[in-house]
């Protein structure tokens, strides 16, 4: 263009006309400039970087009698990547006799900044004896490990990175990088043209690449900003934002965002990006504790983060090391005898990659969306927050186990082709409400349809418990052995219709008590008891247990064909373990800023929706269920002493299998079927009940013992009409009542022998 | 300088907080499992013939609750806590005492008056509720917890 304009003539006689078109160019240059300014700024201000949040499972709490065995402790520091030996480092742990050692790692809690203890945690056959302080011979009361790095909260380009401060970041790493990559970085003003040529004589001279031409300012831009492709457009665009950038801030601060910045390797579809994460991802170290080997690789990667990839490409990565090694060793960060003992060590990378793919994706699942009421899911995977929940490892892999375990036996009575059969399963805390475990599907690990979250299924007999419960209600009509008709009802539908409900054993049984009824699961009773309480009762019922959606207000409902998933069956059982008080069920209970400030927390909060009386009768009932009912599989496995309460679920053909059940300090809900919702042929007792007794012998250690309320008062009876006309006749039937609606004696209803 | 209703209110808090931590401080015998022995007490109860054999079983007999030591810790750091006006942290504590043990009724209690104190009334009266649903026998804990409810409802009667 500058040689059109000096051979035209006409341009070359008009210099006022050259100067407006310059002013024009210059002009345009200007407001092009303004843009990369107004770019630089606001990337570099504002959202510098996408830090994802980071999940953390619950600590484990250690105390004096707590239940807890020596192999479990040793499970859960494995978790934590303590290293088993007798070293003094922080994360290390061993055994002698009935103790186990451990130095701790200090860690901040949402509540307060814990530190780094030498610590003995002496056992007694299945429980914490005590625990000490090994330094100073102080015995404690309570101590808790750090809690376990579960996953994080991607963005969508799936970047990754531990954010670091410039004092934070070891000077020799500072100085080698500097060395290779930008050796006048406190000198140029973001483009050094005299250091391209520098380096491209001494990569000559070294018959390789021992410097960089671009600055780390060239870099930070590119990585920032551009793409990689190599046009002069690009470079150029480079090099103006990289004078944008230097005008605008100091050296240090663009230094400490290009060692946060950088791009240092792959994991799936993870991108680990700055040095903080590196070292982790590659040495499982803090960046404090890096040596000169592992400063020296990390460095190197910068240069081709895939193509050094040490895991995959060893003696590439070697010889990269050993390039910058050499750098060290001119400015004496490291000597010659270093430099060849760590030629012939190995790169030292660590076998098992720190992931950040969640081992709990159904979990992990159901925390973004309690949050998402309160948080953007651009802030949940950018604001770098520090998510702490409710999930226990030690459970979550008992749950897992105990699927692994049943599902193969399971698969076999189904008629289903191979691993069509589904599972979702949850497991609580009675009190707090927490999630300890949750499975989505037969895939731990599988991403994507989260069945305990939005499968919706029709619940079957799981429902029956609301229905006697409206019962129950009225002390003045109903108790637990108020007579009830099992025998043939015809209901009239809406649509001009009947129902003609059924029971499982195609049987009616006459004349039953109450809490036979329900131990028994009988339709029959059910659906003449519901349909005489009203359904809008027992749909009152269910939102008092916590069911907030509408249920619709069908005679089939008193049957379970309403939909629900895993999750809303959980909270209504929870309601029932918390004797009437709705506790929503939660997974998350902090969230803090990287530095650990408190923005959000999600207390423990309760509502008495139904009387704790009423509740207790009921739970007696279901206690029948396992006793002497559908569930009995649970109480023969879990032995005679150990109380539970529950309630099978069967649907129509077979197509879900279902298991509710509350224990001393747990409540579980297993459910199993098929996506397509074909038949699975198992019911509740010889499906789901399999998996949760499996789970709750491994994770619970508290009989169902309930308080009982003040309202409440026991009455022995001589006889109970149990089912068909059979008579229980004891003399030690010993049945809770409402106070001051003890029963009234009963025609007919005596024993043989009076 | 508080108006008269605040000393009142402030006053009537006092009152039940001391009635809470006079009962958290005392010790007894730990709650055993009670044997119940049926035998007639009343065949006049409504509903209830002379012939019937219905008979009711008296109700266990009543002994105090006692914390864990573990729980017994966390009380005593959420107490401090609390006399720092640091509420938020006297209640992370109670939350970690409730993970160990769910049916503690003193936890629940003392959530219910940290809750009252941070002015959340309806929270606290629940609270208070779920403790008396644990606490089964105790009178003092039950005591305590009515005078919670009843504070509770004056503040948030209009």
């Amino acid at each position: 263009m500058a040689v059109f304009f000096l051979k035209n003539k006409r341009i070359r006689k008009s210099p006022g006309l050259i100067l407006k078109v310059f002013v024009l160019l210059a002009l345009v240059f200007a407001a092009y400039l303004y843009t990369l300014n107004v770019r630089v700024q606001e990337q570099f201000e504002g959202k510098r970087w996408q830090v994802p949040s980071r999940v953390f499972a619950r600590p484990l709490e250690l105390y004096s009698g707590k239940t807890l065995s020596r192999d479990q402790l040793i499970y859960e520091l494995k978790l934590l990547r303590y290293t088993n030996n007798e070293s003094l480092k922080q994360g290390s742990y061993y055994t002698k006799r009935k103790s186990i050692y451990i130095h701790t790692r200090p860690f901040q809690f949402w509540d307060e900044s814990q530190s780094a203890i030498f610590l003995e945690v002496k056992f007694k056959r299945n429980k914490i004896h005590s625990i000490w302080n090994v330094n100073t011979g102080e015995a404690l009361d309570l101590w808790r490990l750090e809690p376990l790095f579960i996953g994080g909260i991607y963005p969508k380009k799936k970047e990754d990175r531990i954010l670091v401060r410039l004092q934070d970041v070891p000077d020799s790493l500072i100085e080698t990088l500097l060395a290779v990559e930008d050796r006048d970085f406190y000198r140029h003003y973001g483009v050094a043209p005299l250091s391209i040529l520098r380096a491209l004589v001494a990569n000559i001279r070294a018959g390789g690449r021992v410097q960089g031409g671009s600055t780390l300012t060239q870099q930070l831009v590119k990585n920032f900003f551009l793409s990689s492709e190599k046009t002069i457009s690009r470079k150029l665009n480079e090099a103006l934002m990289s004078l944008l950038l230097e005008f605008h801030y100091d050296k240090d601060e663009i230094l400490e965002a290009y060692l946060n910045e950088i791009y240092l390797g792959q994991d799936g579809n993870r991108a680990i990006h700055g040095f903080g994460l590196a070292a982790q991802f590659y040495f499982d170290v803090p960046l404090a504790a890096l040596n000169q080997g592992q400063i020296a690789l990390l460095v190197g990667l910068v240069k081709g983060a895939s193509y050094y990839d040490p895991r995959r490409f060893e003696a590439r990565a070697k010889q990269r090391r050993h390039v910058v090694l050499k750098v060290q060793e001119k400015l004496g960060l490291t000597t010659l005898e270093n430099v060849m003992s760590y030629d012939q060590s190995p790169l030292g990378v660590s076998k098992n990659k720190p992931s950040g793919m969640t081992r709990y994706p159904a979990f992990i699942d159901l925390v973004k969306r309690q949050l998402q009421e309160d948080y953007h899911p651009d802030d949940l995977s950018s604001e770098g927050l520090r998510l702490f929940t409710t999930i226990d490892p030690w459970q979550q892999n008992q749950l897992e186990q105990a699927v692994k375990s049943q599902l193969p036996k399971l698969d076999k009575k189904t008629r289903l082709k191979k691993n069509k059969l589904q599972v979702a399963a949850m497991l609580s805390d009675t009190g707090s409400a927490s999630v300890r475990a949750m499975i989505g599907g037969r895939n731990f690990r599988a991403q994507g349809f989260n069945r305990v979250l939005d499968a919706k299924r029709h619940v079957g007999s799981l429902i029956k418990p609301a229905v006697y419960l409206t019962a129950l209600k009225q002390p003045d009509t109903y108790n637990l052995i108020s007579l009830l008709q099992d025998s043939p009802i015809r209901v009239a539908l809406e649509n001009g219709g009947s129902w003609t409900p059924n029971n499982y054993d195609k049987k009616f049984h006459g004349e039953v008590s109450l809490i036979s009824a329900l131990a028994n699961s009988y339709n029959a009773a059910t659906v003449r008891l519901g349909m005489k309480l009203g359904l809008e009762n027992v749909g009152q019922t269910l939102k008092d247990l916590g069911i907030k959606r509408e249920v619709g207000m069908y005679p089939s409902m008193l049957l379970g064909a309403s939909s629900m998933s895993v999750l809303e069956v959980l909270q209504m059982y929870q309601t029932l373990a918390e004797q009437g008080i709705q506790t929503p069920i939660r997974a998350i209970h902090t969230v803090t800023t990287a530095d650990g400030e408190t923005i959000s927390k999600y207390p423990i909060k309760v509502q008495q929706t139904i009387k704790a009386e009423t509740v207790y009768l009921l739970l007696k009932s279901l206690e029948e269920v396992a006793n002497s009912g559908t569930a009995r599989y649970a109480a023969n496995k879990l032995g005679k002493n150990f109380k539970l309460a529950g309630k099978t679920g069967t649907t129509n053909d077979y197509k879900d299998s279902w298991f509710a059940g509350i224990t001393g300090d747990k409540v579980a809900v297993v459910w199993l079927g098929d996506d397509d919702n074909q038949s699975v042929g198992l019911t509740g007792g010889s499906g789901a009940l399999k998996i949760w007794t499996e789970l709750i012998a491994k994770t619970s250690s508290r009989s169902l013992n309930m308080p009982v309320p003040e309202g409440v008062s026991f009455a022995k009876l001589d006889a109970v009409m149990h089912k068909k006309g059979e008579v229980i006749c004891a003399s030690d039937i010993v049945l809770p009542f409402i106070s001051g609606y003890l029963p009234k004696r009963r025609n007919g209803a005596s024993c043989v022998d009076d | 300088m508080l108006t008269i209703k605040e000393n009142q209110l402030h006053w009537q808090l006092f009152v039940v907080i001391f009635i809470v931590f006079i009962t958290g401080c005392s010790t007894t015998a730990k709650k055993t499992d009670s044997v119940l022995e049926p035998e007639v007490i009343d065949n006049k109860l409504p509903g209830i013939g002379d012939d019937e054999r219905v008979i009711a079983i008296p109700p266990p007999p009543r002994e105090k609750y006692q914390s864990s030591p573990v729980v017994r810790g966390l009380l005593m750091k959420s107490k401090d806590k609390f006399d720092a006006k640091e509420f938020d942290a006297a209640a992370n504590y109670i939350e970690r005492g409730i993970n160990i043990s769910p049916n503690d009724p003193m936890l629940w209690q003392r959530l219910a008056v940290i809750r009252l104190e941070q002015g959340d009334f309806k929270q606290a009266k629940q609270l208070a509720k779920k403790s008396n649903v644990l606490v089964e026998s105790d009178i003092e804990i039950r005591t305590a917890n009515e005078a919670i409810i009843e504070q509770a409802n004056r503040l948030l009667s209009p």
